[in-house]
């Protein structure tokens, strides 16, 4: 009764093409902008900012990426982690080596610099597909662990490995508060959101889809694979390594090579398969729901009152967290964003039954 | 010139027989028995083959069955060698180049591919790595699938795929 498009006419081309085409739609959004960008900041602490928004909503940003190659282009990929790495590092090097680059642009240059070796390892992806691609990115995972680990100049020779970072500074306004941490991500995910959202949209995205549902088909009709295959890897890796930019300077601070290791990889791809596959909003259910869980589980024994040691609690944890994956995947394979439609569905006629 | 011989460890014989026992073991369930056959039926084409009344719950109970004994047995063999750890299931990633560089379908070629990866990865590291700071071995088996792939994406021994729209 609500959530009805009944009344709602298109009378233009250009609300026929809207991005949000309900009424209702637009409003939900609305809020949901107003919540991120005012009530969240008012109400939060510290702690709540550092260990839950600015991960989630980074991770997501990741998960959106990693959504665009696998979900829309589908080739899989367990090279993410690497990615970000990428980002990240080639970031730290434009700072320290031109200082008076303004920092959001080095963000942007990590992205360029994922989105350059994203093509190079994207290039396997036109011989081969599916389970062995899996296999040809995970080189690409390992190698550059490695790369970072060994090669000193990556890390401008710091002694123990890792890097420390500054806050970022943009025109003398200090991103050093979590707060302030905090709208900067969020205001970079708006943008990347809305800059995905359009591209899936539009013939780019259309190619990518058929190249997933069927690429030698997409091919007779006339979609150059090589073109679709390699700009889903660029618009992917840059998009993930923003993200991996954002992660080392924003939300870690200091990191070393294994912060970006194939565990990281594994958790970007759960996202995108958890939150749903094809789906921009499936990217940050999944982000937000795989980066929660084992915070909610940790915390779940302190809460009931039972007296558990840590280790007893971790290893519960991952056996909890193994055991919920499989279950919500049993139970809806296509995602936490296939939920989201059907609550939708369910909505239009609720609470009459026709 | 080795005047005493080579030295082998009493446990690397044990397992190289039992591998060895295994892989041939292996080859003739999947080739020559009848639900060996129909394993590869279902892997080939799922629904071609329930029409032609495999029963495809059965058939996946025993993929799983078979290949968690044969993983099982090389966690033993592997475990009981270098020591229990959570790390062992990192070392399993390195049996995907090896599956991609034999191809899929021929156990022929997952031994084959696991003796060209185990070989190279320590051969390299000690030609190829000290010229590049060491460590190569970490990373080397899965450049050496990926290039391999590129010039021959069904693997040394896989079956050649054919697409058709």
């Amino acid at each position: 009764m609500f959530y009805r498009e009944a009344g709602q006419f298109k009378t233009s081309y250009k609300a026929d093409q809207a991005v949000f085409p309900i009424f209702q739609d637009r409003i939900f959004v609305a809020i949901w902008l107003f919540l991120g960008f005012v009530v969240v900041p008012m109400l939060a602490n510290e702690y709540v900012f550092r260990a839950i928004f600015i991960p989630v909503i980074i991770m997501a940003l990741a998960a959106i990426g990693l959504n665009l190659l696998v979900g829309y282009c589908g080739q899989v990929s367990l090279g993410s982690g690497a990615f970000m790495a990428v980002g990240a590092y080639a970031a730290y090097n434009f700072m320290i080596r031109i200082p008076e680059l303004n920092p959001l642009i080095c963000f942007l240059l990590g992205g360029l610099s994922a989105t350059v070796v994203g093509v190079i390892f994207g290039i396997p992806s036109l011989r081969i597909k599916g389970f062995y691609l899996a296999v040809a990115t995970l080189a690409l995972q390992f190698f550059t662990d490695w790369t970072f680990s060994r090669i000193d100049w990556f890390t401008n020779y710091t002694p123990s490995g890792s890097i420390a970072v500054q806050p970022v500074e943009v025109w003398g306004f200090v991103f050093d508060s979590p707060i302030r941490k905090y709208l900067l991500c969020l205001t970079v995910l708006v943008i990347f959101t809305v800059i995905a959202k359009n591209l899936v949209r539009g013939r780019i995205g259309r190619a990518w889809m058929a190249t997933r549902d069927m690429d030698v088909a997409a091919e007779i009709i006339g979609i150059r694979p090589i073109y679709a295959k390699l700009s889903a890897f660029a618009v992917s890796s840059f998009f993930i390594g923003v993200a991996g930019a954002l992660w080392a300077y924003v939300h870690l601070g200091s990191w070393e090579p294994l912060a970006f290791d194939i565990n990281l990889s594994f958790s970007i791809l759960f996202m995108v398969i958890i939150g749903g596959l094809g789906s921009i909003v499936g990217g940050m259910l999944g982000a937000t729901f795989i980066t929660l869980l084992p915070l909610f589980l940790n915390q779940l024994p302190i809460w009931l009152g039972i007296n558990m040691s840590t280790a007893m609690v971790s290893h519960l944890e991952y056996m909890i967290f193994g055991g919920l994956i499989i279950f919500f995947l049993a139970v809806e394979p296509l995602g936490l964003a296939r939920i989201w439609q059907i609550t939708k569905e369910k909505l239009r006629l609720w609470p009459f039954p026709h | 010139m080795f005047d005493g011989g080579v030295l082998v460890a009493k446990e690397d014989l044990v397992a190289t027989v039992i591998a060895g026992l295994l892989v041939v073991t292996l080859a003739i369930f999947f080739q020559k028995t009848r639900i060996g056959r129909a394993l590869r039926a279902v892997a080939d084409d799922h629904q071609a083959a329930q029409s032609i009344g495999i029963p495809l719950n059965y058939i996946w109970v025993i993929v799983w069955t078979v290949a968690g004994l044969v993983a099982l047995v090389a966690g033993v063999i592997w475990g009981s060698k270098l020591g229990v750890q959570f790390s062992l299931s990192l070392i399993a990633l390195k049996a995907l180049p090896v599956l991609i560089l034999g191809g899929f379908e021929s156990v022929l070629g997952a031994v084959i591919g696991g003796l060209i990866i185990g070989a190279g990865e320590k051969l390299s590291e000690i030609y190829i790595g000290p010229y590049v700071g060491g460590g190569i071995e970490y990373w080397f088996a899965y450049m050496l699938a990926l290039g391999f792939l590129m010039f021959r994406p069904q693997g040394l021994f896989g079956e050649v795929h054919i697409d058709r729209v």
